[in-house]
């Protein structure tokens, strides 16, 4: 009760509340800007993060998070280009909407349905997360090796691309995970004889470059476009009768949002996606899907806001990502000296309430600031790209180089640009990359831990149950894409 | 083995649509294998559990199966939409590179108001008037952001000094 009531306290004393207003304000912002998000946002702001207070920090990322996953919608709705890939579903009746007059009952009612699902997703967060770390409590390290793998399985659903390329972007970061000094023996590897790289890849380099820089490859390439608002933008907002339609779509969708986010690797976009499907096969009138329904703003909206909450569950009781921005979130976290897990829960408690409130008060704000100030955020993703991307690579360089003050960090950053500009022109995600440095230590520690329990003899593991569930859950994590296209074909 | 992106429309050529990626993979993995046999020895007191090399050769087998599986899989999933490949990518490329080649000599402000000239110049930009002011406030935004304000150590180079 006393880590709650501080927890509590800390997020609302005056300092919080302003950096939670602004990063609210800012994650809405940056969600609304084509090819940005919170990803983006959370990778830009790391070497200023690192060097915040840990909870103040890692309350910022998890506002950032929530508010850029809102601030999607803007430009889905407005210029049928959505600002982050969870908002996809929001354009396919947002639009419409837009398009004859109704642009303020459609962008009130994607900050309302937000605000709900991700609300309902932080209460779920409250009460799920410590029961999962109590259980999480008795982990070994076979357990925790089980644990990893299973993370690991789960990229096969990670984004829009293949699984065996989101495998094999996964083992290469936990190939990238082993190079520096080897923890057991103080051997060098992969170091090239580079006093930089003996400590290892930082994240930070890597993550601007696989993200922010390869964006940046990637706009170089793709068309002059430019987007242009609809011209009636009514101020309506939703009714009270828009509401009453939709609580029962809000409701399931927050339910579905918050499970699939619960999913390590799962997130917001599935959920958005799932949850508008359901919001189809649900509604007494399916045949106005397309033409602008407002339970198809609804659905995705609640579910994908939902499912931040739901993906926090697991990145905060067990240390296993819930989605590519809670990988981001975790690196952060490490590199605060924050280690999630259930120790987490049993030493600072308050830190976490900390993070729940900041949770729970960003979804407050954006709604607010959805419901008001939406139509002129939405002029942000006017910005012409000849200027944003020049912009986004001089605040990529100011923030790699400040980490260390070193240029070899900012020339990793330009490498790991080019990598991942040529794995996503060949089909391969960078978030299971990131997901694999983040989980490789563990996963090479705790390996190394079991195998001196268990005297080299592998079959140690078939003696621990929670390991053997792990694997199983693991195996079916693998099998889980095979398996629904397999029943997708049959339907 | 089928995959996500097998709805993907079936490629004329005959050989797996992958295989290119498949031996790039290959042979990355060939090499860091090599790498990995170049490791230090570890002292006789020192080892139990996993070698230092095992782990990484455990990860790279790992690769390279998987790569092995991509190279006789259909339609592996599809890349993003590929727009062609345009000489703005290597422009782009070849400016950033300079400026940041140049950035510990001169400084990273130094040059940054010419950087901020070419860059929407190289993207296409023609509104002088805007890319004169973009080039021109920017830099002292930043400046006074990151340096005057914030304190934060950046390569400054001929400006040294300026930064208090």
């Amino acid at each position: 009760m006393d880590a709650a009531l501080t927890g509590i306290a800390f997020v609302l004393s005056a300092e919080m509340l302003l950096l939670i207003f602004l990063a609210t304000i800012a994650g809405v912002l940056v969600g609304a800007l084509p090819g940005l998000g919170s990803i983006m946002m959370i990778v830009l702001l790391l070497p200023y993060i690192i060097v915040m207070e840990p909870t103040a920090g890692i309350v910022l990322t998890a506002v950032i998070y929530c508010a850029a996953t809102f601030g999607g919608s803007i430009t889905s709705i407005l210029i049928n280009t959505p600002g982050t890939p969870a908002a996809a579903a929001t354009t396919f009746e947002g639009y419409p909407m837009a398009q004859r007059g109704e642009a303020g009952r459609a962008l009130g009612m994607a900050a309302f349905s937000s605000s709900v699902g991700g609300i309902f997703s932080v209460l779920v967060l409250i009460v799920a997360a410590p029961l999962l770390a109590r259980v999480a409590y008795h982990f070994g390290p076979p357990e925790y090796f089980a644990l990893a793998l299973f993370g690991l399985s789960m990229l096969a659903s990670l984004g829009n691309t293949s699984t065996l390329k989101n495998y094999i972007g996964g083992a290469f970061g936990i190939l990238l995970s082993t190079v520096g000094v080897d923890f057991a023996t103080g051997v060098e590897r992969f170091t090239f004889g580079s006093p930089a790289l003996a400590e290892g890849i930082h994240f930070i380099p890597l993550m601007i470059g696989l993200f922010a820089g390869s964006e940046l490859l990637m706009q170089a390439a793709a068309s002059d476009a430019v987007p242009r608002l609809v011209s009636k933008v009514a101020v309506r907002l939703p009714s009270l009768a828009d509401l009453r339609k939709v609580r029962g779509t809000i409701a399931r969708s927050s339910l579905l949002g918050t499970f699939v986010g619960i999913l390590p690797a799962e997130g917001g976009t599935v959920a958005a996606l799932m949850a508008y499907n359901e919001a189809k096969r649900w509604s007494k009138t399916p045949e106005a899907f397309g033409k602008g329904a407002i339970e198809g703003i609804a659905a995705p909206e609640s579910a994908n806001n939902a499912a931040t909450g739901g993906a926090m569950v697991p990145t905060l009781a067990l240390g296993i990502p819930g989605s590519a921005t809670t990988a981001v979130i975790l690196g952060a976290m490490i590199m605060l000296g924050v280690r999630p897990g259930p120790a987490l829960f049993q030493q600072q408690p308050d830190f976490l309430y900390a993070i729940f409130g900041g949770m729970l008060l960003a979804n407050l704000v954006f709604l607010f600031v959805g419901l008001y100030g939406a139509k002129l955020f939405a002029h942000i993703s006017l910005v012409p790209k000849q200027f944003l991307w020049g912009t986004v690579f001089l605040l990529a360089f100011i923030g790699t180089y400040a980490i260390n003050n070193s240029l070899f960090d900012v020339w990793m950053m330009v490498a790991f640009s080019v990598v991942g500009f040529v794995m996503r022109r060949r089909g391969y995600s960078a978030a299971p990359v990131v997901m694999g440095l983040i989980l490789g230590e563990l996963v090479e520690i705790s390996l190394t831990q079991s195998m001196l329990m268990f005297q080299q003899d592998v079959s140690g593991f078939f003696t621990r149950p929670i390991a053997l569930l792990f694997f199983a859950l693991a195996l079916l994590g693998v099998a889980y894409p095979y398996i629904k296209s397999a029943l997708q074909r049959r339907r | 083995m089928t995959d996500r992106g097998e709805d993907a429309p079936a490629s004329p050529r005959r050989l797996p649509p992958d295989l290119a990626d498949s031996l790039v993979i290959l042979a990355i993995c060939a090499g860091g294998y090599l790498l990995t046999l170049e490791f230090d020895p570890v002292p006789e007191f020192m080892r139990q559990g996993l070698s230092p090399e095992r782990f990484p050769q455990i990860v790279i087998g790992v690769i390279g199966a998987f790569a092995l599986m991509l190279a006789f899989a259909g339609r592996a999933g599809q890349a993003e939409k590929r727009p062609r490949l345009r000489l703005r990518i290597a422009t782009t490329l070849l400016l950033v590179g300079t400026y940041v080649a140049t950035a510990e000599s001169l400084g990273m402000f130094t040059l940054m108001p010419l950087y901020c000239a070419l860059f929407p110049v190289l993207w296409g930009e023609r509104h002088w008037p805007l890319i004169a002011a973009y080039a021109g406030l920017l830099p002292v935004l930043l400046f006074a952001l990151f340096v005057v304000l914030l304190g934060t150590p950046l390569p400054l180079g001929l400006l040294e000094g300026l930064g208090g």
